[in-house]
């Protein structure tokens, strides 16, 4: 069951929730997504949150769709990759002096409200990054698409043989994590290897991880945006190539 | 001594090899292990060109048969080292890339937060 913000702030005892929002820095990778971005944004805005948007070289009008709305706004010169959009992010947020970083995607398929979920663990100093899982609760595992479910299962493997760790989820790209998280984990893969690379760096930091039941919001336009099983053997090759060049 | 009666494609192909080797020493003065790797190659290009019937030699001693047969194998495996180490040549290129572009773009942030919250 999802509970709403107030409902949420109830339960954070210790934690005030206008308080901990404002220093909650949302990380947005955006590449041309200008059709979705924008009410993906004003949505955070509204609910007090501090957004950054990292424009991956966006070929549209995702810089112009944005520029009336109070974020930070950065813009890579050339498309990167998702990975190294989310860094940049992260290096703007550390600047910034963020205190809490949320990973979030800019095609509108994570439910805002479950951003209180995903952050208790790391209010209440139980956990330094948070990973959201699809496949915690009945209710996400169902929407999951069949042919998706596979290929994630197939990632869950593929993180196990890189990583050592067995998630619940592959490459869900709802996270959270606190400023130990924030300074600790950097990311070198460009692509959709960076999930992967994340435990990784958890791994290498021996930093406390939890996993938190979220719910993805398929749509025709995420599921055409997803991670297909091409780019799933594009991960591994990156992957192992990134192996053998250490 | 009849070894050493040059054929013609012995004519074209050392000269071409020799060149390469120059090259290839000079380009690689930076990379000393990449140059010991490339010049024993071509060093070994050199002495089949010159001793062809040793390849068949060597090909029998390893159950290969024909010497033909070895030279493809060793050039198919050289091909792929060369194809992945160029791989990872560019990986490293990307790299750098990235960081410069990231770094850009970090300095030329848009902080548009004194803009009234349209929301």
């Amino acid at each position: 069951m999802c509970l709403n913000l107030n409902q949420k702030a109830l339960i954070l005892p210790a934690v005030n929730e206008q308080e901990w929002q404002t220093r909650t820095w949302v990380i947005i990778p955006s590449y041309n997504e200008a059709r979705v971005v924008r009410s993906v944004v004003v949505e955070l805005l509204h609910a007090g949150y501090q957004v950054i948007v990292v424009d991956d070289g966006s070929t549209d009008d995702t810089g112009r769709v944005l520029k009336d709305l109070s974020l930070v706004y950065v813009a890579h010169a050339l498309n990167l990759g998702q990975g190294a959009a989310l860094e940049t992010g992260m290096e703007m947020a550390r600047r910034l002096e963020a205190d809490y970083v949320i990973h979030f995607d800019a095609d509108g398929q994570h439910p805002l409200e479950q951003i209180p979920d995903l952050m208790e663990p790391l209010l209440r100093d139980e956990a330094d990054i948070c990973l959201g899982s699809r496949f915690l609760s009945q209710e996400s595992r169902g929407a999951v698409p069949w042919r998706r479910r596979w290929t994630l299962q197939v990632g869950r493997w593929v993180n196990y043989l890189f990583t050592g760790y067995r998630m619940s989820d592959a490459h869900n790209g709802f996270r959270a994590m606190n400023r130990k998280a924030l300074h600790r984990i950097r990311l070198r893969q460009r692509g959709r290897s960076h999930a992967t690379e994340i435990l990784s760096e958890i791994k290498r930091h021996q930093l406390r991880w939890r996993e938190v039941a979220v719910q993805i919001v398929y749509t025709p336009y995420s599921q055409s945006k997803g991670t297909s099983w091409q780019d799933g053997l594009e991960i591994v090759s990156d992957l192992m190539l990134r192996r053998m060049k250490k | 001594m009849e070894y050493f009666q040059f054929k013609l494609i012995q004519w074209i192909l050392l000269p071409f090899l020799l060149l390469l080797m120059g090259i290839f020493f000079q380009k690689l003065r930076r990379q000393p292990r990449m140059r010991i790797l490339v010049m024993g190659i071509m060093l070994a290009g050199v002495f089949f060109l010159l001793f062809p019937d040793s390849s068949t030699l060597i090909a029998q001693e390893l159950g290969i048969g024909r010497g033909v047969d070895l030279i493809i194998y060793l050039s198919l495996l050289g091909l792929t080292v060369s194809c992945v180490l160029l791989y990872l040549r560019t990986l490293h290129l990307q790299e750098q890339l990235t960081a410069v572009v990231q770094r850009q773009a970090v300095q030329e942030a848009r902080d548009q937060r004194s803009v009234e919250k349209n929301t």
